[in-house]
């Protein structure tokens, strides 16, 4: 499982490096709006479009003829098409038919038309111009689609990756949806960093400071808090919490009801109207005492004590996660450093005095509170695209729900717990429940309830034709291994027979891989794009990239290797920069792939060396033994936990 | 199956007292090294690499930076299984005076909360603690006997077997305050 060429890639500039470089972008995905950003000149800047804006509302309207408007133009006509216009579509990332469809109820959710899922696609679908069926996911495609064409167009060529912003409290469902939104619009994701995280990098290079903050992030419809510790450039989340349905959102609903309240024949008005009404007048109240919005020709008056009065339960709802994180730091609010603040509820003046009680210190918010995400994403970035490699920046981050399985009796046994440092991942070891059990029915699940109906439901799979063997004899072991996205894998298999299944866990609620491909041919931009020639032109590139990146690493350590060893990767290497000029993708990821091999020992060696420098050159024979042993998930710390009653 | 050094990982050796600010040193130092961030411009296989020794590191951090996991670990490591999970074969056992005292507890635990009684509920919480900081004494003091003279672990593992079940209880209590 260790990796071939591992830590070949050498700081420093190779030629396509350079010609990437300003290419990849930082994108905020945001429930209100959304915003795309890219380090120039080592400074991150949020690009804008024609009138000089910098946020895209992240509103998509179907017209008649099936093409979407996106952005300002979907928003302000939403009032004359209410079901054809998705706005807040973050709200339903990663959610389930029956998930949305429980809670039509809600005022959030009446003004859409929402499709019944056919049987056994959980995906929830809006029904739009007329007949057309879309998912969350492609509306959120489009939006980024808006953003690539603004980037591409200003940064001249084609993107050669994200970072998305996630809000830290999303679970493993909703950052998988993001991830396909985000290959539908044709862009490929760097990384997923959450939200908080991202701010916090960009205020910290900012400010070049250390110490331990908390980002308090209360944007359109989520809430989120994390708690950071900044050593050296290494940013360091401690804990995170939050509230993936709780925002700005909620006060424009709540302003909206007091208007009715006050002036009741605003009941008549459209929700969207109303909405949009209530958002500009609590804009107003930042800075004035009253403010008088028209609606439909109907004037009302709000104060901003009033506004402060009905948007009290909704901030108040910020207190526990916060204190939960806190304690999960193991923190006392006085022992901060700072408090930042971020996303754009956070200018409600009643936020900032909530935040300071909660905090006992005055917030600091010298960044604009709407494009710090999006500016830290776009740092990092360019770190991840090799712009800045030399640089000690380095963001670790946490799962910010615990994973676990469904175990008998409907009860959810924690295999990861939450605030774990990703990536991580964990063991854990079962046995039959029934003599002559072929099969275990594996139910993954996330959250912090002990029962699995409290807790989210990420996936189901099986693990059938085990031998029939007595009850207790069979040993079932269940990995799970979370990336750097936060994205969750879990494999599993039965070790007296070693029959093994993997999944990747996706699709309760998101689409699958075919899906993806399908909707990728269908769409009109792909149509155009031939798809081989993409794939070629990745591959190339990498093959490149890995060239390069050798050469280097042979000039240096060339020393770590035999005659033999050497001959056999250059003959490799070789074979790759003739594979670089076919005409096909394969046979150049063939030859990527013969080459990886070739060179596992080779990058293990340079590894173990690596981290005996970084230790201080102490024990380094200690080391390189146990870092033989640790390869791979297959040395995690058994947490197994044998005897233990089978799932389901 | 064996259970993997963490100190070693961090060149450390095997003691049950640690400096955590040094601790946190050489986890920030070798996350510079081995984080999948540093290698994100290498191939998939490098990247899967990097995934998984992190993976490694991480759960060696989370296990050592806590007295508690650390102890279970030093103690996993010698042979003596404490959590309730694991085989019986080389568990320790159960005193049947804890069971009744924790028992006990939890007893007093629901009567608070059920009369959500303030004062209360702070005795109760300030009684478990200096149970807690007890067997941390007890704790303490067996791993530095082991160490100086090899002294026998099981009166730590004792120990660390009641304070897991003081820990619940404490965690209950602050899940209370939020």
């Amino acid at each position: 499982m260790a990796g071939g060429l591992y830590d070949i890639a050498e700081p420093g500039g190779s030629s396509i490096k350079e010609a990437c470089k300003g290419r990849a972008v930082g994108i905020d995905l945001g429930t209100t709006n959304s915003l795309v950003a890219v380090v120039r000149d080592a400074q991150p800047t949020c690009l804008v479009d024609a009138a000089g804006d910098a946020l895209l509302p992240s509103v998509v309207q179907y017209r008649a003829d099936g093409s979407p408007a996106i952005g300002k133009l979907a928003r302000d006509t939403a009032a004359a098409h209410p079901r054809d216009t998705i706005a807040s579509v973050k709200r339903f990332m990663g959610r389930s038919a029956a998930d949305v469809l429980a809670r039509t109820g809600e005022q959030r959710f009446a003004q859409y038309e929402l499709v019944a899922a056919p049987a056994g696609e959980p995906v929830v679908r809006f029904l739009v111009a007329g007949s057309r069926q879309v998912t969350p996911i492609e509306v959120s495609a489009e939006i980024l689609r808006a953003l690539r064409a603004r980037a591409e167009t200003q940064l001249g060529g084609e993107l050669e990756g994200a970072v998305i912003t996630v809000p830290a409290y999303f679970d493993d469902a909703q950052r998988q949806a993001t991830k396909d939104a985000a290959r539908l619009a044709g862009i490929e994701v760097l990384r997923l960093v959450n939200e908080p995280t991202a701010a916090a990098l960009a205020y910290g290079l900012d400010k070049q400071v250390n110490g331990t903050f908390a980002v308090f992030d209360l944007g359109g419809g989520t809430f989120d808090v994390s708690i950071l510790k900044l050593t050296d450039g290494i940013f360091e989340v401690k804990a995170t919490g939050g509230d993936t349905a709780l925002g700005g959102d909620d006060f424009d609903r709540a302003l909206a009801a007091v208007m009715i309240d006050k002036v009741p024949q605003l009941a008549a008005v459209g929700g969207n109207t109303m909405l949009l009404a209530a958002r500009n007048l609590k804009h107003q109240l930042t800075a004035a005492e009253s403010a008088t919005a028209s609606v439909d020709g109907v004037s009302v008056t709000v104060t901003r004590a009033e506004l402060d009065l009905v948007i009290l339960p909704i901030m108040e709802r910020t207190g526990v996660p916060t204190r939960r994180a806190l304690r999960d730091a193991q923190l006392a609010p006085g022992q901060l450093d700072g408090v930042i603040l971020v996303g754009g509820a956070t200018r409600v003046p009643a936020v900032r005095t909530y935040v300071e009680r909660l905090f006992g210190r005055a917030p600091l918010s010298d960044l604009d509170p709407d494009q710090v995400v999006a500016l830290g994403a776009a740092v990092q970035a360019d770190l991840l695209s090799g712009g800045s490699i030399d640089s000690d920046v380095l963001l670790l981050d946490v799962l910010p729900l615990s994973l676990g399985l469904e175990m008998m009796g409907g009860v959810a046994e924690k295999i990861i717990h939450r605030n774990s440092s990703i990536p991580c991942g964990a063991k854990q070891t079962f046995t039959t429940y029934a003599d002559g059990q072929t099969g275990f029915d594996l139910h993954v699940v996330q959250g912090e309830r002990e029962t699995v109906v409290g807790n989210r439901s990420l996936a189901r799979f099986k693990l059938t034709g085990i031998p029939p063997m007595a009850a207790g004899m069979a040993r079932l072991e269940v990995s799970f291994v979370v990336d750097a996205d936060g994205l969750l894998k879990v494999s599993a298999q039965e070790l007296v027979s070693g029959l093994a299944t993997t999944v990747a866990v996706k699709p309760s609620y998101g689409l699958t891989d075919e899906q993806i491909e399908q909707m990728l041919i269908e769409s009109y931009e792909y149509a155009e794009e031939d798809l081989g020639l993409r794939q070629r032109s990745e591959a190339r590139v990498e093959a490149q990239r890995i060239l390069a990146a050798l050469e280097g690493a042979l000039v240096v350590d060339g020393a770590l290797l035999s005659a033999e060893e050497r001959s056999q990767i250059d003959a490799l290497a070789l074979a790759l920069k003739g594979a670089v000029a076919a005409e096909a993708h394969r046979p150049i990821r063939q030859a990527i792939e013969a080459l990886d091999l070739a060179t596992k020992v080779f990058a293990e060696r340079r590894m173990n060396r690596d981290i005996g420098r970084a230790i201080g050159g102490q024990a380094v024979g200690a080391i390189e033994k146990s870092v033989e042993h640790a390869k791979g998930t297959e040395a995690h710390e058994q947490r197994a936990r044998e005897s233990k009653e089978a799932p389901r | 199956m064996s259970t993997p050094d963490h100190y070693a990982l961090f060149g450390l050796p095997e003691r049950f007292e640690l400096d955590l600010a040094d601790l946190e040193r050489r986890y920030l130092a070798l996350s510079r090294e081995l984080h999948p961030d540093r290698h994100a411009t290498g191939t998939p296989a490098a990247r899967v690499g990097a995934v998984a020794r992190t993976a490694d590191l991480n759960e060696a951090y989370r296990v050592l930076r806590d007295e508690f996991r650390r102890a279970e670990h030093l103690l996993r490591r010698r042979g003596i299984e404490t959590s309730e999970h694991q085989a019986q074969d080389n568990r320790a056992t159960v005193d049947t005076s804890l069971l009744m005292e924790i028992m006990e507890l939890r007893e007093g635990l629901a009567e608070a909360r059920a009369a959500k009684d303030r004062a209360a509920l702070d005795a109760f919480t300030a009684d478990v603690s200096r149970r807690s900081d007890a067997a941390w004494v007890g704790i303490r003091e067996g791993f530095a006997a082991h160490e100086r003279e090899a002294q026998s672990l099981r009166p730590v593992a004792e120990r660390v077997i009641a304070l897991r079940y003081y820990r619940r209880i404490l965690e209950e209590l602050a899940e209370l305050e939020l």
